[in-house]
């Protein structure tokens, strides 16, 4: 009797352990990002104006960060949420208030520049890659950045994100090919990122 | 039997119907406005200036023969043309050295001593003349009595490969031919303005009103007060044609992406201000090529008064303004105060790509916004970018040559957005 009840439950566990791995394999897939911080005391509805400051550029193109600021920063008032200040504005500001590195201003500096800006919010970003990465005989574009809110009375980081985008794939791998367009790339990467303010 | 001569007879009718109209046209004579314009008669028309030809395409051209060349063209369509001699003193008098466009102090100069009504200010943006011969040229009229305003404006760009036509046989690979079709070309586009003038909707002048209106404390007050930002409605707002299917059928040349206040007025004429942009690309004079053809793509439109290129510069250089990342508030101020202007235009090229002899395509790649001046705020923000061959599939069916045709498409398709975006207060 034992050894027919241990027969029938070795026959009826074979199939449940690889459903058991796949669903724990789905519901990885589930999970947040870690790439994301959020400040859960922060009001974002009160956040109307922000001043997208330069990025920092980590690429070897040179161009790459203020490519990607545009873009972001069009981006982002096409989404209808947030106004961006003209960046001639910012880069007024950031003279008039002698800043030395306007990409990443200190808690103070940012207290100062939203204010001298009227902005509710400042952004900050790193482009950690742009341009084409190889791996064997393919290629594909990749771009790569990170970004910061800082609230503009306390100077305080309330939101946090990166995104990666591009690359090479399976499809690269198997069939070669560049992938797309860096420019596709830079948008799909920035709405990304939008998204992920929003959500 | 019956049945054939019915056929027989409608066909005669039908082609008759069809050589009468042209044979009667033909003897018609030709309608007054085209007469007074043409050889035949005295010449007629404004007081042309036609100055030098501004090298745009960073390389060696032949400006003079071209210059000469279109002056004969205008000439010999009976426009009245300021003669070379008295052109050349004038320039020598003034010590006017730039010709890519004309300051307020020319203008008038140029109309009180030799009785100029308007400058024709020629832009060469692109010449090549090794097989195949590749031409972009762009021109623009200007009144010199008042505030310079640019009154008509056209573009011709063209490669000898466009169109090759059966087994090559429309292949051009003269480029004094091709230099011909272009000025030939500009020469109609400025004959027909002149002839026909565009019939423009009648609307009250921002300025005047503005002006006429008594300056009070309170309403100086309100306008300066943080008034509550009117944002861009929905995406479905934005594209009032979205379906499934309009999405996926998307204009080939409009801007990727786009932020429109919906304040881009259309109740009163507005005067407009480009200044020049900012360019990050390694073409050289990229950004002026863009800007002509915005210039253009707003003149065609008609909507607003657009300030000549040249006041604006003089303006700038003479308030010592130095733009190194974009318009400021102050710069807005300064610009709308001395030029009496409400709307100024800025942007960034990032690319401005021309085709090579490798068959690589075109590449244009801007930014664009738009400001205005009593809330000194953006009113139209856009990114364009696209590519020679963008939207084609098939034995390069509508495929673009040349980056100047593609600029100017992209313009188009950016100032048909921004009207759709226009909204009457």
């Amino acid at each position: 009797m034992k050894q027919q009840k241990r027969e029938q439950r070795s026959v009826t566990g074979w199939p449940v352990a690889p459903l058991a791995g796949l669903i724990l394999m789905l519901l990885g897939g589930c999970a947040s990002s870690g790439d994301l911080f959020r400040d859960t005391t922060m009001d974002f509805g009160s956040i109307k104006t922000v001043a997208v400051m330069p990025f920092v550029n980590l690429s070897r193109d040179q161009l790459a960060s203020e490519r990607v600021r545009d873009v972001f920063s069009t981006s982002l008032m096409s989404s209808g949420a947030l106004y961006s200040l003209p960046t001639g504005e910012i880069a007024r500001a950031v003279g008039s208030i002698g800043l030395s590195n306007a990409a990443t201003p200190s808690v103070e500096d940012a207290v100062k520049l939203s204010k001298a800006l009227k902005a509710d919010a400042i952004i900050t970003g790193v482009v950690r890659e742009y341009g084409d990465v190889r791996a064997g005989n393919a290629t594909a574009d990749v771009v790569s950045l990170s970004l910061q809110m800082i609230e503009g009375q306390t100077g305080r980081v309330v939101w946090s994100a990166s995104s990666s985008q591009g690359g090479i794939g399976i499809t690269e791998k198997l069939f070669g090919g560049g992938g797309k367009p860096i420019n596709d790339v830079t948008e799909k990467a920035v709405n990304d990122l939008i998204t992920k303010m929003f959500e | 039997m019956t049945l054939l001569r019915k056929c027989l007879s409608r066909g005669v009718l039908f082609i008759l119907a069809v050589v009468t109209p042209c044979l009667l046209s033909g003897c018609a004579g030709p309608a007054n406005d085209v007469f007074r314009f043409s050889p035949v008669s005295s010449s007629w028309g404004p007081m042309i200036a036609v100055y030098p030809i501004e090298n745009l395409s960073g390389a060696s051209a032949p400006l003079k023969n071209l210059h000469e060349e279109l002056s004969t063209v205008l000439q010999r369509a009976g426009a009245r043309i300021v003669d070379r001699d008295t052109l050349d003193r004038f320039f020598e008098r003034h010590w006017v050295r730039y010709v890519g466009g004309i300051d307020e102090s020319t203008a008038t100069a140029l109309w009180e001593e030799t009785g100029t009504d308007a400058v024709l200010i020629t832009s060469l943006e692109l010449y090549n003349d090794q097989s195949p011969p590749r031409i972009a040229l762009t021109a623009r009229l200007v009144n010199t009595v008042g505030t310079p305003e640019i009154r008509w404006m056209d573009s011709y760009a063209k490669s000898g490969e466009d169109t090759p036509g059966l087994l090559g046989l429309n292949i051009i690979e003269d480029p004094v031919r091709l230099r011909s079709m272009a000025l030939d070309y500009l020469e109609s586009s400025l004959k027909n303005f002149i002839v026909n003038p565009p019939v423009r909707s009648q609307k009250m002048s921002a300025r005047q009103m503005r002006e006429n209106k008594p300056f009070t404390i309170p309403e100086l007050m309100a306008r300066m007060r943080d008034t509550p930002r009117r944002l861009a409605e929905d995406s479905e707002g934005r594209r009032p044609w979205l379906s499934f299917v309009g999405d996926l059928f998307v204009p080939r040349y409009e801007p990727k992406t786009w932020y429109s206040s919906r304040d881009v007025l259309d109740d009163q004429l507005r005067s407009l201000a480009i200044v020049p942009f900012l360019n990050l690309s390694t073409r050289k004079y990229g950004a002026e090529v863009l800007v002509l053809h915005l210039a253009k793509q707003l003149v065609i439109d008609g909507r607003h008064k657009i300030v000549e290129i040249g006041v604006v510069r003089d303006k700038m250089l003479n308030l010592r303004v130095i733009m190194s990342n974009g318009v400021s508030n102050t710069n807005i101020d300064d610009i709308s105060n001395s030029l009496g202007v409400e709307l100024i235009i800025n942007g960034k090229l990032f690319d401005y790509l021309e085709s090579g002899t490798t068959g690589q395509n075109p590449k244009v790649d801007f930014s664009l916004q738009m400001f205005e001046r009593d809330s000194r705020r953006i009113l139209w923000n856009s990114h364009s970018r696209n590519q020679g061959d963008d939207g084609v599939f098939f034995f390069d069916v509508g495929q673009i040559s040349t980056a100047s045709t593609l600029t100017d498409r992209m313009g188009q398709s950016l100032v048909n957005r921004l009207n759709e975006n226009a909204s009457v207060k």
